[in-house]
């Protein structure tokens, strides 16, 4: 391409037993806007800290404006004119908009600061996006969108030619997206080239010149949007197309239906509203697996959190018959609802202590004897789970933190069941285990079912949700798109139109 | 069998706790050969009456420190529950034309005053989330303020009632009461850390809170229980200063919480919580002891005493994070599975 302005050619990036990304090659074009996509894990957020000097590659080459780029540093990536916008913006809350400006480029006299030139202009940029932002205001009292206006004024005022948006409209309302969308294409209009990165495709649509599509580390696609507009038809958002492309190939292998027991309704939700959702309504079963799929911020993790007692919510939730009143998350497990939350780390294990010191902690009258702990039942609760889900440890007492990622997460199981719940919930089970303890835990999870447990699986692999789910629920945006029953030849293009948006 | 049992006795002896065990002994052989006045059985039972109240507090102290938090006003509460106790029974509540108290009533008031002090050290520390330093810290100046308020900033040494030092200073078979009564709370607190629900669900909030809150443990209540055990358990100190020496001082215990604070850290609990060890504590608080003691007994002028002290918490520190990060290395080499 002669107009390229950014050349990726052949772009690798190994981490120790992984490799993030597998040889990517594309072209970015002066002044335009050009959209990366991809699921978790995809590369895309690879690729960017490569650009703006976070990571250094491992082969490749990139080229800016025709030379070789090859950033040491986020600071030297800047001074070539490549700056960033990240999603958790890098202001100062308890200083003013006037002090922000000049952080870390405060001029002085005998250590006093003195005015900044500079900072005018940078105001007068700020004007061209908003007008209500004050010098004097302490950034505080901002709204996010105004932050990211401080943001952006700064990183134009330091003559950047390239601007890296990372899901800039995650935390906007609906309003302040347009108004960004609108300084965006002033942005372009003075030449600056935009990377534009989101998981949402009508954004896409709406402002993007090229879209490159991400998938396990390869450059599954490079379109014009104008283009694949054209192809997509009367609905734009539903593009399956791009779906497509950023989900690969599903091939439906061996699901095998549970029993399931449609006499006994043990969970029913009814018009459940909240910050990020709106008006879920469904129901599960005895015996059932229930799965929720949609892309990355659908809202599967809020329901989640909705039926576990954390978030608030409007509408009403059913358990066993009885509408529950109370909140939080030791009611939800009184009423017989568990959960294994999607950070493993950080919201499951209690990494420093041993297996056996783990387990019980959902549930801990299961090791009391006479209401004092009773080291031998503990060690009978541990040998039980290690046995029966194959957990691969030096022995019981060995300390959580060194146990492969596929094993950490069968102990969060194994807590989980020990708490003898009727219904439980499941947020991403198998993110970054290995392919054999993946088999492994939706073995764990088809047996519950045999044993006349309902499991909610929340998932964004695809291939998890059909290989085991009786039904699937479809997400799009904090709303139910379908929900369909699961067979052998489930189509699943229209699953991906579905989450995707279209009807 | 055996081999097991050489496994835990090499876990045992290469464990921190009986490293600290062994500089204690030092400390021990040290003095002896320094001075001829420390190795004596007398002085021994006074270096154990020194640290009766480290101990007792020092329980307390462990299991917050273990869920992340402290409490820096047990020396203000141990010396409001001091004075509190003194006035009551040398002299009632007059004001209400209440008559001096049997011990046993004032002591159960003053216990409920210590009580008091950690439920409100909970209450802010759960409900309006205040740092647990900044909400000790005030009730550290509040109790020591009413303390002196109380009594106008006198002792009270006259008109102690018959009896009032026996808790303190008599014996029972030749065993001083002081010795029972910590050895009674130290065993329960250790069976506690072991044996009980709470011990459980404390250690878990301090090594991982959120983990602990998904695995719905009741994480503030735990909290707020253990401000008021240790309340409890400071006003029960206080009311066995005022029974040793005798008399009421709203000036007892000034820097008491920092004693406390180094026998729990040179034990082995750091401030960021997770592990801890009762017997580590008391380990701890007779480190503390034994150095004042035997300082004392080489005529140590009592300022340099504080220079130890402090330089025997950095070598605390130092040694525990050696260990730390060693025991981290060794556990890595062993390997991660796959």
């Amino acid at each position: 391409m002669e107009d390229a302005f950014i050349q990726v050619r052949d772009l690798v990036k190994e981490f120790p037993g992984v490799k993030a990304l597998k040889g990517v090659s594309f072209d970015i074009r002066k002044g335009s806007i050009h959209c990366v996509v991809g699921e978790n894990g995809a590369g895309k957020s690879t690729f960017i800290k490569i650009l703006t000097g976070a990571y250094t590659k491992s082969s490749g080459m990139i080229t800016l404006d025709g030379e070789v780029f090859e950033p040491k540093s986020i600071r030297d990536a800047m001074n070539r004119g490549i700056s960033v916008l990240y999603q958790e913006l890098n202001v100062v809350d308890d200083l003013t908009t006037e002090e922000n400006l000049s952080l870390g480029q405060e001029k002085s006299t005998l250590g006093f600061i003195r005015k900044n030139e500079n900072t005018q202009k940078v105001m007068e940029t700020i004007w061209g996006m908003d007008q209500t932002i004050k010098l004097h205001m302490p950034v505080y009292s901002l709204s996010v969108a105004q932050k990211q206006v401080i943001e952006i004024a700064k990183a134009i005022n330091s003559e950047c030619s390239v601007l890296v948006m990372d899901e800039p409209t995650a935390s906007l309302s609906e309003d302040e997206v347009r108004r960004l969308f609108i300084n965006i294409k002033k942005l372009k209009s003075k030449g600056i080239t935009i990377i534009f990165i989101s998981h949402k495709l009508s954004e896409i649509f709406e402002i993007g010149d090229y879209v490159t599509v991400f998938r396990d580390g390869h450059m599954v696609g490079d379109r014009e949007v104008r283009e694949l507009r054209a192809s997509c038809g009367s609905v734009p958002e539903s593009c399956v197309e791009l779906v497509r492309m950023m989900i690969g190939k599903v091939v439906q292998e061996e699901y095998v239906p549970s029993k399931v027991d449609y006499s006994k309704k043990v969970l029913e939700v009814r018009h459940l509203s909240n910050r990020r959702l709106s008006d879920i309504s469904f129901d599960l079963y005895r015996g059932e697996i229930l799965g929720f799929y949609g892309l990355v911020g659908a809202g599967k993790t809020e329901i989640g959190r909705v039926l576990f007692g954390i978030d608030p919510y409007d509408g009403e939730i059913w358990v066993n018959g009885d509408k529950q009143t109370k909140k939080g998350v030791r009611s939800a497990l009184k009423n017989g609802v568990a959960m294994i939350p999607e950070e493993r780390r950080s919201d499951g294990i209690f990494s420093m202590l041993s297996i056996r010191e783990n387990i019980p902690m959902m549930n801990i009258k299961t090791v009391l004897s006479k209401g004092l702990i009773s080291y031998p039942k503990e060690r009978k609760v541990a040998d039980r789970f290690i046995q029966k889900m194959s957990i691969a440890a030096r022995d019981r007492e060995q300390s959580v933190v060194f146990l492969s990622g596929g094993n950490q997460q069968k102990v969060v199981i194994a807590k989980c069941l020990n708490r003898e719940s009727d219904i439980i919930l499941m947020d991403e089970p198998t993110r970054g285990v290995d392919v054999g303890a993946k088999e492994e835990i939706h073995n764990i999870i088809r047996s519950l079912s045999k044993e006349g447990k309902s499991v909610i699986v929340f998932s964004s692999e695809l291939p998890e949700v059909i290989h085991l789910c009786d039904r699937i629920v479809l997400m799009h945006e904090g709303r139910i798109g379908e929900i369909m029953e699961n067979r052998k030849d489930i189509d699943s293009d229209h699953i991906m139109q579905v989450i995707a948006g279209g009807n | 069998m055996s081999t097991s049992m050489k496994k835990n006795i090499k876990q045992f002896i290469t464990s921190p706790t009986f490293l600290l065990f062994l500089i204690f002994i030092a400390l021990n052989v040290y003095f002896s050969l320094a001075t001829n006045r420390f190795f004596r059985v007398n002085n021994y039972v006074n270096i154990i009456k020194q640290s009766t109240m480290i101990m007792i507090v020092g329980c307390g102290a462990t299991f917050l420190m273990m869920t992340e938090s402290l409490d820096l006003s047990v020396g203000s509460n141990l010396a409001l529950t001091n004075i509190v106790y003194t006035f009551l029974a040398v002299f009632g509540i007059p004001f209400l034309g209440i008559a001096p108290m049997p011990l046993l009533l004032a002591g159960g008031i003053v216990i409920l005053i210590g009580a008091a002090i950690g439920l409100i050290n909970g209450i802010l520390i759960t409900r309006f989330k205040f740092e647990p330093f900044i909400a000790t810290l005030a009730l550290l100046y509040i109790g020591r303020g009413l303390a002196l308020a109380t009594v106008d900033g006198q002792s009270i040494r006259t008109g102690i009632p018959d009896g009032f030092g026996s808790i303190g200073n008599d014996e029972l078979f030749g065993i001083p009461y002081l010795f029972i009564i910590v050895f009674f709370i130290v065993v329960s607190f250790m069976l506690l850390e072991r044996k009980s629900v709470l011990g459980k669900h404390a250690v878990a909030i301090g090594a991982n809170r959120n983990a602990a809150f998904f695995s719905g443990i009741n994480v503030d209540r735990v909290i707020m229980g253990l401000y008021i055990m240790t309340g409890v358990l400071a006003g029960l100190a206080g009311i066995l200063t005022a029974s040793r020496f005798q008399f009421g001082d709203p000036r007892t215990g000034v820097g008491f919480e920092f004693n406390v604070l180094i026998a729990v850290l040179l034990g082995g609990t750091p401030l960021s919580g997770g592990k801890g060890t009762i017997f580590g504590t008391m380990i701890g608080a007779l480190i503390v002891a034994v150095l004042g003691n035997g300082l004392n007994a080489m005529d140590v002028v009592r300022f340099w005493q504080t220079v130890f002290q402090g330089i025997i918490l950095i070598g605390a520190i130092i040694f525990h994070s050696q260990m730390k990060s060693r025991g981290r290395a060794k556990l890595l080499a062993a390997g991660t599975r796959g």
